[in-house]
Formats: C-alpha cells, structure tokens, sequence
C-alpha cells in the first residue's frame, strides 16, 4: 500500500512539475530574440 | 481422416465463437459507424484471427502475428513510430501562444492517477493498475507501449477500451462538462494569444524533448519520436521526411499496430471478469480525466482576470482533435459566436505530452 500510495503522490506531483518546466520553457522561449514576430514587439 | 481432424472446425468452442462475435461487432462500429476506424477494423479482425482455432498465428516463434507483436509491440517499436507520425501531423502553435494552458493537460492525468489507485484497491496488482489507469489519459499508444512493459496480458482489453472511449468522446464528454459548468462559464470568450514564430516552433520540440527526457528518462522513446516529428514538419526542410512521418509511415505500422492488439485477445485470456472491470474502470479514468481539466480551468479562472473557458479543460483528455472538437460544439451550444477549437488545441496536445510524462513515471517507479 505505501508503493502505491508513493506512486500515486510521485505521479501526481511529477506530472504538474514536468508541465510547470515546461511550462517555463515555453515563457522563455517567447523571450527569445526574435521569438517574437515584428508586429506582434509593434503591438 | 489426417486432413479432418487437422481441420479447426472441430475445435471451435463456445468461447470462441463469443470473440468471433466481438471482433465483428468492433468491425461493424468501424464500418457503419466509423468509431476509430483506423484501428478498430484491425483490431476486429486480428481478434478473429486470434481465435481461429490451430491456425496458429499468434503461436510464440512461429505464428505470422506474433513476429508483428514480438518485434512490433513487446520490443516497443511501433508505438513511438505511431508518436513520429503524430509529432508530424501536430501543430504546438496553439500551446506556444498560451502558454498557461498546458496545465490544463496536466489537470487531465488525474483520472489516471485516481483510477491506479482505485484498481489496486479491488485487487489488481501494482503493474496492472498502472495500466488500467493510463487508459484516462485517452491514448491509445501510449496505453500500449506502458501495457506491453507493465501488464501484456491485459493489453488488448486495455487497447479497446482505450480506442472505444476515444471513439466516443462526444458521447461521453459534453455531460460531464454540462455538469460541472454553469451558462455563464460555457459563454466566456477567451482572449486571442498572441502570434507564434516559425523559430519558437522549431526551438520547440528541441528544447521540450531534452527538458521532458531530462526529468522523466522513461518517456524517451515516446517523447523523442514525437518531438523529432514534429521537428520535421516545423524545420520545412525535410518534405519528404514529414510526408513519409505523416502518411505511410503512420499507415503502415497503424496496421501492424491493430492486428496485432487483436491477437493478443485469445478468448483464455480475454474472457474473464477482468476485463468487464478493466472496461468500467477505463470509463472511469476517463470520465474522471474529463472532469480534472474542467476543474483545474475553474480553478485557474480564480487567481487569473483573463478568463479561461472551463470547456477547454475537457479537452486536457489526449483524445486529438476529437476532445477540442467536443469543446466547440458543447461552447457553440452556449454562444453560437464563441470560437473555442484553437485555444482547446493547446490543452489538447498538452493532455499527449501529460499521458506520456504519467506513463513514464509509472514506468520509472514500477518497472
């Protein structure tokens, strides 16, 4: 029971950290130079 | 007299005319109702062959089926080839320019993780839990690659049940988002996300592979071939890479993929209650995936002012493109002019990338 239990929390907990890195990858690849089109930086 | 009874007429059982009838009634939804059908007529018809009696073809080292199954399934290969087509055919603008959205995939894995739970509690061990839940996750290849290393005897009843409750998305969905939602979030117009460059795509499946491997190991062969996929479609210099990826590629080993999964359902190993359970609690899953991302938009909506339609939650499932098909019809019932597809694509490509991260961590914590 304390495998699953640890599965459970771990898979939980695991699935939102891998999202939220990913997450902040996305936000830094939008501040790359040039990540931006030319009218969007205009806007 | 040698010739009759080598004739497998006289070995037909019960039991086996039971799956002869569940493998047309796969192929007649295939045909007259077109649920799934690229995996569903496969699938029908290597679950008759399967149960053929002394044809032999799913025979360890000798049947015709079992080398597809062998070298295709167990050896884990064409799962992650299914992946490469599909990196080929998705577009992560959607998720690159709202950004926020990808939690809402994450939201979706909880169906999984509840229903693992839940599994192991009626009885189901450790490993076959973790595949029964997976099935919320409402993807068909990812169910199999972590059936085939977890729980193989349990992987056709997972693999149907898996394509059936993706076939019925707009069945099974639209009333648990009518019931979880009120008129007034249905109607919420979602702010346009800004514009994506061709850099940030091609940047995209780059960084995203070596992060996602980086945290989760046992995702790699799912998560490369996905995003090298879809680094050949963003890159636009290798067409004919892309085209193959896309197209014959993804059509071959989608053959190969069904008729296999097919064969694996012998009726000794498919017609026990297990399954009946493994049917309910993939419902489940779903259902349950289904009302996480809806829950989770909800939640967002209360530390945000930029709104997000709970509808979009929904399509969290990694059911492509049927969930967000599902969340612009249930959206249009309530405002005719709320245009919801492209903002549920983000959540909806972020539910694959969330199944995959949830079935490597089973496999890292189980295998």
């Amino acid at each position: 029971m304390a495998q699953v239990l640890d599965v459970f929390l771990n898979g939980i907990a695991g699935v939102f950290a891998g999202m939220g890195v990913l997450y902040l990858t996305l936000k830094l690849l939008a501040m790359l130079p040039g990540g931006r089109r030319k009218e969007d930086q205009q806007q | 007299m040698e010739f009759i009874e080598g004739m497998g007429l006289l070995s037909v059982t019960p039991d086996l005319v039971l799956m002869w009838g569940i493998g047309l009634a796969l192929i007649y939804l295939a045909v007259t109702r077109q649920y799934e059908p690229l995996l569903l007529l496969p699938i029908g018809f290597g679950i008759l062959l399967a149960n053929l009696p002394l044809a032999l073809l799913m025979a360890p080292e000798e049947g015709l089926i079992w080398h597809f199954y062998h070298y295709g399934i167990e050896w884990g290969i064409i799962p992650p080839l299914i992946f490469l087509g599909i990196g080929a055919l998705t577009d992560f603008g959607p998720l690159l320019s709202q950004p926020r959205l990808i939690f809402l995939g994450a939201g979706a894995q909880v169906g999984v993780y509840v229903t693992f739970f839940i599994a192991y509690g009626i009885g189901f061990s450790v490993e076959e839990a973790a595949t029964i839940g997976i099935i919320g996750g409402a993807d068909g290849p990812t169910t199999i690659f972590l059936a085939a290393k977890l729980a193989p005897h349990l992987l056709g009843a997972c693999a149907v049940a898996a394509y059936s409750y993706m076939a019925l998305v707009p069945i099974i969905q639209p009333p648990i988002m009518r019931l979880l939602t009120t008129e007034t979030e249905r109607k919420i117009k979602m702010q346009k996300g800004r514009k994506v460059s061709a850099r940030e795509k091609i940047f995209f499946p780059i960084i995203a592979a070596m992060v996602i491997i980086l945290i989760v190991p046992a995702s790699a062969p799912l998560m490369a071939m996905f995003m090298l996929g879809n680094l050949f479609r963003e890159s636009g210099v290798v067409d004919r890479l892309t085209d193959t990826a896309q197209n014959s590629l993804l059509n071959i080993v989608t053959i190969f993929l069904g008729v296999s999964v097919g064969a694996t359902m012998s009726a000794d190993s498919f017609l026990r209650k297990d399954a009946i359970f493994i049917f309910f609690l993939g419902l489940f899953a779903f259902m349950l995936s289904t009302a996480g991302g809806v829950l989770l938009a909800k939640l967002m909506n209360a530390f945000t002012s930029n709104k997000i339609n709970p509808l979009v939650g929904a399509a969290g499932v990694s059911a492509v493109p049927m969930a967000a098909r599902v969340a612009q019809k249930v959206g249009a019932q309530a405002d005719k002019k709320n245009y919801l597809l492209m903002f549920a694509m983000g959540p909806n490509i972020a539910g694959v990338i969330g199944t995959v991260i949830a079935a490597g961590i089973f496999l890292t914590m189980l295998k």
